[in-house]
């Protein structure tokens, strides 16, 4: 490498990796550090505590409710966005028309749309007096319950909000897919007399396998968010019954000033995220079937 | 066998249709009550408006300041888009292009931002952003949205800088062509539909983006759209002004759509790409 090909490299990276190592990178690092102090905001310095406050997340109600909240999601979500998006994406892709166009641009729509607006959007559709839900189910006479109001509910209720935003995305990358399969292989599949269902089984299926595996990476990561839908839907209420380790991070900052203490529930929950993450990679590499 | 294979297909249809109703049915239904008064709303939910009160939407475009977080959020995302354009392209054409000792560790010191969810870095973030004078700026916001978006589209645009020729730059460099033409005038144009599939990306998520602003804005003024919904969505509950909420969700609402609709070829294969690749 020549002199002046350096410079060129120095001076195309000093303003991207300033503005990335600021922004960016600082901060994450800084947040370890503020997670072993005390800090209750501008007005008094942080105090060194150690691992005070990681001791003090294991014996916090609040966040194992929030931690159990996002093990509900994780459990329900990704499975549920990417069997629908599987089922759907199979029914559009058997033959390509004009209108199965049409659906694939339709169940992108919610994709596109702000999820704030689809959270006020389903947020007003749950609604127990002038929502859609309940009035449709006053034609059969039904008194529908208080959808975001039950605790019993309000979960449920936030999973098919969250599903039905999803599907379309999930969807558009399983037809993609699809469309990558050569039709070779149906076409031989047919001559040996496979019907539709063994060609999806036994062709579709196994060649899908990686997109299915960054759906489901995907929406498990989706889980441990939630903020936007969350904060605006239920508040994490009624009574906690919603609440996340997101918002619940971001209430002990922003509403109580436990800066500390926030950001030491903030590195566990990355802890918990790189700790998924890996046993996902192990689960995934062990279960890979080989073709020949 | 015949009927059986019609049987299948109308029962596929059928799913089909469900699931579209399903997407559309809210949708709908929130631009119908966009229309109607607020009576109409709470004693007949399911019907359409008597008379169509296009005056709601002037309500929720004035009083509630749509158009005020309208132009926010533009002032926001346009500086904000095209910064990360150029930071981004800066680093994964280094990383793509040339040969050296350290390469591997600036391409992971790149990327190691997608390791982080970003809640971890939101109090040291606004305490920084707070320090320089970035809180409550529009500026301050597009700088963080670009620095945070760097690492995803510097993978992105890698893969694509890839893909052109290494001829093209010896042969400019033969033509004596400095290292900063040929990266201006030769690549960047070449990587343009990269560069396009990036920029419809970041410009989709970065207007929807929520928890930044919600931290680093409290102004009401300054606010951008999502976190104005928001807003509205809460001073709503004590006015009871539900004809002019359903009428802001259909003002942001329906402009996406149709602009989905138009360009889904290229909005689709730009939201897609990222998963894929």
């Amino acid at each position: 490498m020549r002199a002046h090909q350096i410079r060129f490299i120095v001076l195309l990276l000093v303003v991207p990796l300033g503005a990335y190592s600021l922004f960016v990178v600082y901060p994450y690092v800084w947040a370890i550090g503020i997670s072993l102090t005390e800090w209750r905001g501008l007005a008094t310095p942080p105090s060194w505590i150690g691992l005070a406050n990681f001791a003090a997340i294991l014996g916090d109600p609040g966040f194992w409710n929030a931690l159990r909240n996002n093990g509900v999601y994780l459990l329900f979500v990704p499975v549920v966005t990417v069997t629908l998006a599987l089922v759907l994406a199979a029914l559009i892709c058997q033959r390509c028309t004009r209108l199965t166009e049409f659906y694939r641009v339709v169940f992108l729509f919610p994709q596109v749309m702000s999820i704030v607006v689809v959270a006020i959007l389903w947020g007003y559709a749950f609604h127990p007096r002038i929502g859609l839900l309940n009035s449709a189910l006053e034609v059969f006479g039904i008194n529908g319950p208080s959808w975001l109001g039950d605790p019993n509910l309000a979960q449920a209720s936030l999973v098919a909000v969250i599903v039905w935003n999803s599907v379309g995305f999930h969807t558009a990358l399983f037809i993609a897919a699809m469309r990558a399969v050569p039709e070779t292989y149906y076409e031989a599949a047919r001559l040996d007399g496979a019907g539709n269902w063994r060609m999806f089984r036994d062709i579709t299926l196994p060649l899908l396998r990686d997109p299915v595996r960054t759906s489901l990476m995907f929406m498990a990561f989706e889980a441990f968010d939630l903020f936007a839908i969350t904060r605006i839907m239920t508040g994490g209420g009624p009574n906690h019954a919603t609440d996340v380790l997101a918002t619940y991070v971001y209430d002990q900052a922003f509403s109580l000033s436990r800066f500390g203490y926030a950001s030491a529930l903030a590195v566990v929950m990355f802890a918990l995220m790189l700790g998924f993450s890996a046993v996902m990679l192990l689960v995934m590499r062990e279960n890979k079937v080989e073709f020949a | 066998m015949r009927w059986l294979e019609l049987a299948w297909g109308s029962l596929r249809h059928l799913f089909l249709a469900v699931w579209a109703a399903i997407v559309i049915g809210p949708l709908v239904w929130v631009v119908v009550t966009s229309f109607k008064t607020d009576r109409e709303i709470l004693t007949d939910p399911w019907s359409l408006p008597q008379d169509w009160h296009a005056d709601n939407y002037s309500r929720a475009w004035d009083v509630a300041n749509i158009g005020g977080y309208f132009v926010n959020s533009i002032t926001v995302v346009i500086p904000s888009v095209l910064l990360t354009l150029a930071l981004s392209a800066a680093i994964s054409y280094v990383i793509a292009r040339f040969d050296f000792r350290g390469r591997q560790l600036l391409n992971a010191f790149a990327l190691s931002g997608l390791l982080f969810p970003v809640f971890l870095a939101l109090v040291p973030l606004f305490f920084l952003a707070n320090d320089l004078g970035l809180t409550n700026s529009h500026l301050g916001l597009s700088v963080i949205y670009a620095a945070y978006s760097i690492s995803f589209t510097t993978l992105f645009l890698t893969n694509f800088f890839r893909t052109i020729p290494q001829e093209l730059h010896e042969a400019a460099t033969l033509d004596g062509a400095g290292e900063f033409r040929i990266f201006l005038t030769i690549m960047l144009p070449l990587a343009a539909p990269g560069l396009v599939t990036m920029g419809i990306f970041n410009f989709i998520g970065q207007w929807n983006q929520f928890i930044l602003p919600y931290v680093l804005i409290n102004d009401e003024r300054l606010f951008v759209l999502p976190q104005g919904m928001q807003y509205l969505m809460i001073q709503q509950q004590y006015d009871s002004d539900w004809s002019a909420l359903f009428a802001a969700v259909t003002i942001v609402m329906v402009p996406t759509i149709v602009i989905y609709t138009v360009f889904q070829q290229r909005i689709q294969a730009a939201l897609t790409s990222g998963a894929l690749k």
